[in-house]
């Protein structure tokens, strides 16, 4: 594989191992995944310094297991799997089953993993808006230790997490979502297989009258990364989710955002894209039929 | 720790690598971190799995790997050992084609032929989990898949028919 110097291929049976492995080769070794955003950044040459790999695969962290308060996902499972899995098809989890289907080709789907899609910290990836709006916890080795970060917390921009050289994502914790929570995903790509120029994510909870009691918005711009919109979710809780409450969102989401001009979308146009993204998320967790904001707004050039 | 170290060869360390290719297993030496679809066309000689892109857009290179579609440019050697491979090669050996085979036959579903056996297998991959797919379905499924020259049409027209006439 060109773009490499030499490699030592290790594949370590503990996270012990696979840590110690990280350390040993400390700045120069690369954690393997599903490997499919590692093939780009070879293609650039920016693993020329890399001298082995650690290959996670051998460490049974693909396993989705039901727990009592969460659900517990390792880092290597797969996106396919995430699909075909009983555990996300409960209420809540909708966001996650349909950002892991909007991710690219099968081909991509079925080597692609959860550890990876926030290891690498690519915007914008599909899943992770999902994972921090229904505030999963990735569980992290750190040295002999195992701890649980937020996953927003985790970023730090394009291709940069705060794990440090010598730790690794094991799994997440997905907190059950409470009655009465539904979420959304909604994504804008130029085309079927491509990455997204926005998305957004809506995990909501609302009370037995429709009322909006909990809220936590996100959404991913390209080039820019991931962004959680603490305005836009005072705005909703409380209110009654309906066709005028859905209007006023994306001027909200408006004045929450500064992006980037990027060559698949202005700044302007990202903006305005997340702003109705995120209305249709919204909408669509409270099974609110989308016209509503329309007509409760006149003209809606994006819908 | 399981370290595949072997052989330096200039500035890359060679391994002998088992792989079960079409039911056969195959022996290459090989960086463990070389991609599945050098070994298959440069080691192997197995031509039909095509190097389009190079970097998992056209799906021309597309394998099973353990039943499982895989675009082989981006798989290194290193993720398949152990598993079972199959390449277009495999798919009707030296018996009678395979259906999918003959739809694209039968309807014309190819035109320079280069896009044909990563078609053929992802929609392998796509029946075998779901058998009967509609038009919509087969069109989404192969969308990691391109055709610069057919228009898709007869592609997904013998994805469907196949579907249809299986059991």
């Amino acid at each position: 594989m060109s773009g490499f110097s030499s490699i030592n291929w290790l594949i370590p049976k503990t996270l012990n191992e696979a840590v110690a492995a990280m350390e040993e080769h400390r700045g120069e070794a690369l954690l393997y995944a599903g490997g499919t955003y590692v093939h780009e950044q070879r293609e650039r040459g920016a693993l020329l310094k890399i001298k082995a790999i650690v290959d996670l695969e051998g460490l049974g962290l693909d396993t989705i297991e039901n727990g009592g308060d969460s659900i517990k996902a390792g880092a290597m499972v797969t996106l396919n799997k995430v699909i075909g899995s009983d555990a996300f098809r409960a209420a809540g989890f909708e966001a996650l089953v349909q950002a892991a289907y909007a991710t690219g080709p099968d081909q991509i789907k079925n080597a692609a993993t959860l550890g990876g899609a926030v290891a690498c910290w690519v915007p914008v990836i599909d899943i992770v808006p999902v994972l921090m709006s229904l505030r999963a916890k990735a569980v992290v080795q750190v040295a002999r230790e195992s701890r649980t970060i937020e996953v927003g917390d985790l970023l730090n921009g394009p291709e940069k997490t705060l794990l440090g050289k010598t730790a690794l994502i094991s799994g997440f914790l997905l907190p059950r979502p409470a009655p009465g929570s539904r979420s959304q995903f909604k994504k804008f790509r130029r085309s079927a297989s491509d990455w997204a120029v926005v998305n957004a994510s809506a995990s909501i909870r609302s009370d037995g009258a429709g009322r909006c009691v909990d809220a936590k918005l996100v959404v991913g711009a390209r080039a820019d990364g991931y962004f959680s919109l603490p305005r836009t979710e005072q705005f909703l809780i409380g209110k009654q989710i309906d066709g005028k409450a859905l209007a006023a969102v994306p001027g909200i989401v408006s004045t929450e955002l500064t992006l980037t001009d990027h060559f698949t979308a202005s700044a302007d146009y990202k903006r305005s894209l997340c702003g109705f993204l995120l209305r249709d998320a919204i909408a669509g967790a409270a099974k609110i039929d989308v016209s509503q904001a329309r007509d409760a707004k006149g003209v809606d050039r994006h819908g | 720790m399981f370290r595949k170290q072997g052989m330096r060869k200039g500035s890359t360390v060679m391994v002998e690598i088992s792989l079960d290719v079409n039911g056969e297993e195959q022996s290459v030496s090989a960086e463990l971190s070389e991609p599945l679809l050098t070994a298959l066309r440069d080691r192997l000689h197995l031509l039909g799995a095509k190097r389009g892109c190079d970097h998992g857009g056209c799906g021309a290179c597309t394998v099973l790997i353990d039943g499982e579609a895989r675009y082989s440019c981006m798989t290194p050697l290193a993720k398949c050992q152990g598993k079972r491979i199959v390449t277009i090669e495999g798919l009707a050996a030296d018996g009678p084609l395979d259906p999918l085979q003959e739809n694209f036959a039968r309807y014309d579903a190819a035109q320079c032929g280069y896009c044909t056996s990563g078609m053929i297998l992802m929609a392998k991959a796509l029946l075998h989990k779901m058998p009967h797919p509609s038009e919509n379905e087969v069109r989404w499924h192969l969308a990691g898949n391109l055709c610069r020259c057919t228009g898709y049409r007869k592609i997904v027209q013998a994805v469907v028919e196949t579907g249809k006439n299986s059991k």
